[in-house]
């Protein structure tokens, strides 16, 4: 582990919950299955920003963070509040699994693949860039994110530690 | 939404009707006498949910069926990996267990029959009409499948309503969570029919 990890200060960020860290910070978020984790970085001011949606729409009145549509374009706000530039951003994706399977193998519940489309989607419309992504499939992840150089660790259950 | 007391002890009392039943077919499967704790009722905070059963990042086995009719919801079986395999060992009688699909059809199984006992015994306790769905299946960190499990009901909602059992099976001491969570327009239905009868 680099020296730097030693003194960042790690902050967990909970389901339809937010953090924004710096380079002192480890932002980490446990245990995503259909939920998406996403990693916003500015490598000038190394502001990052870590919010984890559950769902794709908002329907209106609910909890901003839950829902991708309203979660993302809240999170480059509050970065911006923080120093970051909305122009430098990029996006880094983890989670949107489809964790339940029938006996027959056939995954039971398609949310994901709805929220991965929908994350993606918000982002493009944003004006960022996804430089790195680790979703779908049928398994959970943790994801750990660096604000000291933008990268994002992902564990899963037996599988080896990837960095994206 | 809010729980008084009346509400809540209605609630217990079906937590407690559903588990007995479930616990008795348990029993039955197992030829092992199965002990339970007495239900808890809560309203959760949904974020909490992933942490219920312990650290949201340790491995575990959840069987979920969903079930519909009058009122509709989902039941969850979690157990964690280690009484997982305590479980097998005593469903198959041996500690030579099968291959990976013969137990996985086993867990199924079991979900099936501990669900239906429960949705059985509230069936006739209230007089309402209940189907099960066939059972999903996910082995993974606690987090990511109990979070993946409420979903589609956290559209809307921010709590969940959990009744929770735990049993305990034989000197095994094998452990696993049982949770009922009805779906929140199916409670004032549930209040309004039990609230006429034994409650009155």
């Amino acid at each position: 582990m680099p020296s730097s990890d030693l003194v960042a200060e790690k902050m967990v960020v909970k389901m339809a919950d937010h953090a924004i860290g710096d380079e002192n910070t480890v932002l980490a978020t446990l245990g995503l299955g259909s939920c998406i984790g996403i990693a916003l970085y500015d490598k000038f001011s190394k502001v990052g920003g870590l919010v984890h949606i559950m769902l794709p729409e908002n329907p209106g009145g609910k909890k901003t963070v839950k829902y991708a549509d309203t979660g993302i374009p809240f999170l480059i706000e509050e970065m911006e509040a923080a120093g970051a530039k909305k122009r430098r951003l990029s996006a880094k994706i983890v989670g949107g699994a489809g964790m339940f399977k029938s006996e027959s193998g056939d995954s039971v519940m398609k949310i994901g693949e709805r929220n991965i489309e929908a994350v993606k989607e918000v982002l493009k419309n944003e004006g960022i860039k996804v430089i790195g992504s680790d979703v779908g499939k049928d398994y959970g992840r943790s994801m750990y994110f660096y604000p000291d150089d933008g990268r994002v660790e992902v564990k899963s259950f037996s599988r080896d530690l990837i960095t994206i | 939404m809010e729980l008084d007391r009346t509400k809540k002890d209605i609630l217990k009392e079906v937590a407690n009707i559903g588990a007995g039943n479930a616990a008795t077919a348990f029993s039955g499967m197992i030829g092992h006498e199965i002990n339970m704790t007495v239900p808890k009722v809560e309203l959760i905070d949904i974020q909490d949910l992933p942490a219920i059963t312990g650290d949201e990042e340790e491995y575990i086995a959840c069987i979920m069926i969903n079930f519909s009719g009058e009122i509709s919801g989902k039941i969850l079986l979690v157990v964690d990996m280690e009484n997982v395999e305590k479980m097998l060992k005593l469903i198959f009688s041996t500690d030579d267990l099968p291959g990976k699909e013969m137990q996985n059809s086993a867990l199924n199984e079991l979900g099936n029959i501990l669900s239906g006992a429960y949705l059985k015994a509230i069936n006739d306790f209230t007089d309402l009409d209940l189907d099960q769905s066939v059972p999903a299946m996910a082995y993974d960190m606690a987090g990511a499948v109990l979070s993946s499990s409420v979903i589609d009901y956290s559209q809307t909602e921010d709590f969940i309503l959990l009744l929770e059992t735990e049993f305990v099976a034989g000197k095994e001491k094998l452990e696993l969570f049982y949770f009922f969570i009805p779906e929140k327009d199916s409670l004032d239905f549930l209040f309004q029919r039990l609230a006429g009868g034994s409650f009155a």
